[in-house]
């Protein structure tokens, strides 16, 4: 089977919860005081797929990286990018806008994965469905209940292959 | 050597482990304000000495601020920092009172056992492409747990060292941690980590980064920006892994110390 790496950045504001979904993901557990990350942090799991094994090198950034605008640097190399936001605090919707749009013009070959987080922190059905509509997020994810954490790093491996695939032909 | 073990074992867990530290945010004034404090300590003093005390009664105040803030990696450069500029001043100090020549011939008549801790071991290198933080293909002289995620931290670091002092990194003994060095030497889109173990010094690195030199005229140009196959690395690591198995040898036959 064919096997492949691939360097991973997830953007977003500071506490939206990327570092919980990157230990949720990698090492499955969740603590209610998780402190934040300092500087960057590189984490590695691998994604078995049908057709190929992606070992995704996830590289979490602190937020002052974000704030000032610095993570571009952190994009050159990256075959995805997971953009993350916090489902309770609509200007952190608004500031991933931003760096989505720039990531498509400069980036178009990173695989992007969109996700609404903390989820759990909203009950209301009808809120969860305006925002799938009106952010056209990929999943609602919760680092706290682990709900589609998988889904996220699947769905970006995924969107890896398949770029390199095409790259390849 | 257990004790070479155990401290690579250590820099290891440090490269793996997590930051479990307190919540700290970078201040950008704050940071400003220390390097400018170092820089004025460094012009104020003509004095070794006296620049000697002061630096290392800064120490602990610098480390405790950075420390948070920059992870430990980078707590461990700007220690190396200070232990670099302490140790050109001890040099010179050495230098203008002629003494410690004793102590050089003690090492030298020494029985063996006594230089040879000393003389720098090379273990590892890694080629890394300086973007992605991917391992492109490696020589160890040890297993490493995990080559990957050491090779990313390794890029993670420079990338946000290069940032914090807003210059490129292009030769530097980035890491200095117990017995163990760090050198880092950029070759295009790519730059080798050198690990070795012992005491620095300059003719095993030139030894040393001449090789290197060397194994990347032959070997690198194969290489395109970003279009690595698996093909081309295994064929890599298993060339790296001749040239340095000799480079190695042939450098522990020479004893640097
Ligand atoms: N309820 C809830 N809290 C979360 C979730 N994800 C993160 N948090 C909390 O939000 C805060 C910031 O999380 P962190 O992962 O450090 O955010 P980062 O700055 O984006 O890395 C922490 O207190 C987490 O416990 C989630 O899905 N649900
Ligand atoms: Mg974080």
């Amino acid at each position: 089977m064919q096997e492949i790496r691939a360097k991973v950045v997830l953007i977003g504001s500071i506490g939206v919860g990327k570092t919980s979904l990157v230990e949720r993901f990698v090492h499955q557990k969740f603590s209610n005081n998780y402190l934040s990350s300092i500087g960057v942090r590189v984490d590695s799991k691998e994604v078995v797929l049908p057709e190929a094994k992606v070992k995704l090198l996830i590289w979490d950034l602190a937020g002052e990286i974000y704030l000032s605008n610095q993570y571009h640097k952190y994009l050159l190399g990256s075959a995805g990018a997971i953009l993350v936001y916090d489902i309770t605090r609509p200007d952190t919707y608004d500031s991933i806008q931003s760096v989505t749009d720039a990531i498509n013009e400069e980036y178009s070959k990173i695989s992007l994965v969109t996700v609404a987080n903390k989820a759990d922190l909203q009950e209301d059905p009808q809120f969860k469905d305006y925002i799938s509509e009106e952010h056209q997020c990929d999943f609602m994810t919760s680092a706290k209940t682990g709900e589609n954490v998988e889904m996220v790093f699947q769905k970006l491996a995924q969107g890896i292959f398949e770029n390199s695939s095409k790259l390849k032909a | 050597m257990t004790t070479q073990n155990d401290t690579f074992d250590q820099l290891r867990s440090i490269l793996l482990s997590k930051d479990k530290e307190e919540l700290y945010q970078i201040n950008d004034n704050l940071r400003i304000e220390l390097l400018s404090e170092i820089e004025a300590i460094k012009t104020q003093l003509d004095d070794p000495d006296l620049f000697s005390q002061k630096i290392e009664g800064a120490r602990s105040q610098i480390v405790d601020i950075l420390g948070p803030v920059m992870g430990r990696m980078i707590r461990k450069y700007v220690q190396s920092e200070i232990e670099k500029l302490n140790e050109s001043i001890q040099k010179s100090k050495e230098r203008i009172f002629a003494k410690a020549t004793w102590k050089n011939w003690f090492s030298r008549d020494s029985p063996i056992g006594i230089q040879n801790m000393d003389a720098p071991r090379l273990l590892e290198i890694l080629l890394i492409n300086k973007d992605s933080g991917l391992l492109v293909s490696k020589y160890s002289k040890e297993k490493i747990t995990d080559p990957d995620i050491v090779a990313g931290m390794f890029t993670a670091i420079k990338s946000f060292v290069e940032t914090v002092f807003e210059q490129d990194i292009h030769e530097l003994g980035l890491i200095d941690y117990g017995e163990h060095k760090i050198l880092l030497q950029t070759y295009g889109s790519y730059y080798y980590a050198i690990i070795f173990s012992g005491v620095n010094n300059a003719s095993f690195k030139e030894v040393v980064l001449a090789e290197v030199d060397s194994f990347s005229e032959i070997h690198l140009i194969q290489l395109k920006d970003g279009a690595v196959s698996d093909h081309d690395i295994s064929d890599l690591t298993s060339r790296m892994t001749n040239h340095f198995e000799k480079v190695c040898k042939r450098l522990e036959q020479r004893s640097y110390s």
